[in-house]
């Protein structure tokens, strides 16, 4: 079979900036951006800003990410509008306590010259030396792009907008109404999360049902995989796995929407939730529903740590599992196999440049 | 392992959250469209992982799927038997939007010449999406004039059988599709079918109930079972692959339909169709359906 003849990368690129993720992205940030300069959020103003940084700053991280692989064609960065805003925002983002990396991203995009040239990928963002371009990658990569969406929904907003200044007291007092639940579910304006009275749980509840889909569905392709078959059998961990965990490892710019220290309003909601689904169930007792929380509640910590958090131990009351660490230390002697391999490609490519 | 033809993401605009993977092999090379259809409380990115990606992974999907252009529909997911007939007509344009012609791909058409033609269509339906492909294969049906006339002339001789055309060549292959009966709707309808509580629930949970007596329900089942009973065509027979641990619906097929006489080990209603790393069958099972030695 043959390939086309057409620039899938000229493809990809457009689709990212125009359509896909990056759209998604600009659009979300310039909605605040226009709420903000005609003052509709007087209550989130600061919430609203970070949110829009962030939104802008990842969609920079996955640009850099892509282009790094070889999978997008270069763009600029920024566009000067963007860049004037994040310089304006730069030092709030430390008050609020977004990630370091997007605190000196914000800044450096906000002041450096190059924030809107594509040299600015090449002098600000260190990434791990390639030999080539992976495609290998690609598929990964390009399903990771198409289930971040997920995350730009205006519900799923209302939740990691909870996770940064939600008051725990105030929502543990709240009754969600179930169809309220229903109706948030629905919400199609992003900049919505930003109006909503912060004092009711629904939207809450309807973001955080939205964020279990998002879970499952990037543990659809980041799943959890035992090698120690491997270790067993002598045989090295197969690169299609370890690619995967180096992909995994690099695309950590949407982590930014879970703040630290947000285990007691991530407990909250959750707690809301079960409670929410048991009531539901409850109602239709023809339907013999019979549900296991603990499975639940467990299935949705462990996807959350991984995802988004790093709980401390005193969150889980528990010492890890000899095994998980066992396996961890595997996966990083393969990945670390593999990256040395990567390296090898790009000297023997420079050696032959050379000779 | 060799570097397997990549599929490019594209986004369909005029289709609201539909999006398709579009086979990066040369267009000659192209041969099908595959096509599917979430179910309640599902979309278009999140039932489908990992088909994403795995479709261009050797190790887990054959070369089958480097022919193979994929389209991903997306309904709105709060609308099971409620606006099942709605659903079920906008299916109905988007496939034929596509097969045998592409023509949703307007602004793509670098990828896909104007004389550009499928020859064959797959249709892929999890739960309330195996239904609501039912539903657009009898829609299809019962336009065809073709069809039509077999039907009628059926009664007082023998003929040959009509040749399928449009969207009725497609082969279907569904994933515990809802063909035996209502689920609930509404929130609960949503929690139960959260994967995270999809499968921490029992496997006696939710059918009972189910409405089976629902005019969506079994209006599908007796207009294809009396198709299927005089016409030879795929689309009649879909080939289905129930969950092992499935608490959402009925596992009661059509009456010509073929299901898989394995279930996919821990599998429940909401993960029987996510292929991963570990778990590739899905992918070989809208390949080649029940033939596929797993299912024997």
């Amino acid at each position: 079979m043959n390939v086309s003849d057409f620039d899938f990368r000229e493809a990809a690129t457009s689709e990212f900036m125009n359509h896909g993720l990056g759209a998604k992205l600009t659009d979300n940030s310039q909605a605040i951006m226009r709420g903000l300069s005609e003052g509709t959020f007087p209550e989130a103003d600061r919430w609203a800003i970070s949110f829009a940084c962030g939104s802008i700053i990842e969609r920079v991280l996955w640009q850099a990410s892509g282009i790094w692989m070889g999978y997008f064609n270069f763009v600029p960065p920024v566009t000067g509008s963007e860049k004037e805003f994040l310089g304006e925002y730069a030092g709030l983002l430390k008050e609020l306590e977004m990630p370091a990396q997007f605190q000196q991203l914000s800044y450096q995009l906000g002041h450096l010259d190059s924030a809107t040239d594509v040299s600015f990928y090449r002098e600000t963002l260190p990434f791990i030396p390639l030999g080539r371009k992976m495609p290998e990658w690609f598929p990964a990569f390009q399903a990771s792009l198409i289930t971040y969406e997920l995350l730009n929904e205006p519900a799923i907003t209302s939740f990691f907008l909870f996770l940064r200044q939600g008051d725990v007291e105030q929502f543990k007092k709240q009754m969600p109404n179930p169809n309220a639940v229903f109706s948030h579910l629905q919400d199609r304006d992003f900049t919505a999360p930003f109006h909503a009275d912060p004092e009711r749980p629904e939207p809450v509840i309807a973001g955080f049902i939205r964020y279990t889909e998002f879970l499952s569905a990037m543990d659809g392709i980041f799943p959890d995989i035992a090698t120690q078959s491997f270790a067993k059998s002598d045989q090295p961990v197969p690169n299609r796995i370890v690619d995967r965990d180096i992909l995994f490892s690099v695309l950590g710019q949407y982590r930014w929407r879970f703040p630290r220290n947000s285990f007691e309003r991530l407990h909250a909601v959750l707690f809301a939730f079960g409670e929410l689904a048991a009531s539901e169930f409850a109602k239709y007792p023809a339907m013999g529903i019979q549900w296991s929380f603990a499975e639940t509640y467990g299935s949705i910590l462990h996807l959350s740590q991984k995802f988004f958090a790093e709980f401390s131990e005193e969150d889980f009351q528990g010492e890890e599992d000899p095994r998980v660490i066992d396996e961890r230390q595997r996966r990083r002697r393969a990945i670390d196999l593999r990256i040395q391999a990567l390296r090898g490609d790009r000297a023997m490519g420079a050696s032959a440049s050379a000779s | 392992m060799a570097q397997r033809i990549q599929h490019t993401y594209l986004t369909l605009p005029q289709h609201g959250k539909c999006f398709t993977l579009l086979s990066n092999a040369a267009k000659a090379d192209v041969k099908r469209a595959v096509i599917f259809i979430h179910g309640f409380n599902g979309s278009a990115r999140s039932t489908w992982t990992d088909f994403l990606s795995l479709v261009d992974d050797p190790a887990a999907s054959g070369d089958w799927w480097e022919a193979a252009d994929l389209f991903f529909f997306h309904y709105q997911w709060d609308s099971i038997f409620r606006q099942l007939t709605n659903n079920a007509l906008n299916i109905y344009k988007f496939i034929e939007d596509i097969f045998p012609k592409p023509e949703i791909i307007g602004r793509a058409h670098a990828y896909r010449s104007e004389s550009f033609e499928y020859e064959e269509l797959v249709l892929v339906g999890h739960s309330e999406g195996g239904l609501l492909l039912r539903k657009v294969i009898v829609e299809a049906a019962e336009r065809d004039t073709a069809i039509l006339d077999f039907m009628r002339d059926a009664k007082y001789k023998k003929q040959d059988q009509p040749t399928p055309e449009g969207m009725l060549k497609a082969r279907l292959r569904l994933f515990a599709p809802a063909l035996g009966g209502d689920m609930q709707s509404g929130l609960v309808g949503v929690l139960s079918s959260l994967p995270v509580v999809s499968h921490a629930l029992s496997s006696s949970a939710a059918k009972k109930g189910m409405d089976q007596g629902s005019p969506s329900v079994t209006e599908a089942r007796r207009r294809t079972d009396r198709y299927a009973e005089d016409i030879w065509f795929d689309c009649f027979r879909a080939h289905i692959l129930w969950a092992e641990k499935d608490s959402i619906i009925n596992s009661e097929k059509y009456t010509e339909d073929k299901q898989c006489h394995n279930f996919p080990s821990g599998s429940s209603h909401t993960s029987v169709c996510k292929p991963t790393l570990t778990y590739p069958l899905p992918l070989a099972f809208v390949e080649e359906g029940v033939d596929r030695y797993e299912c024997q």
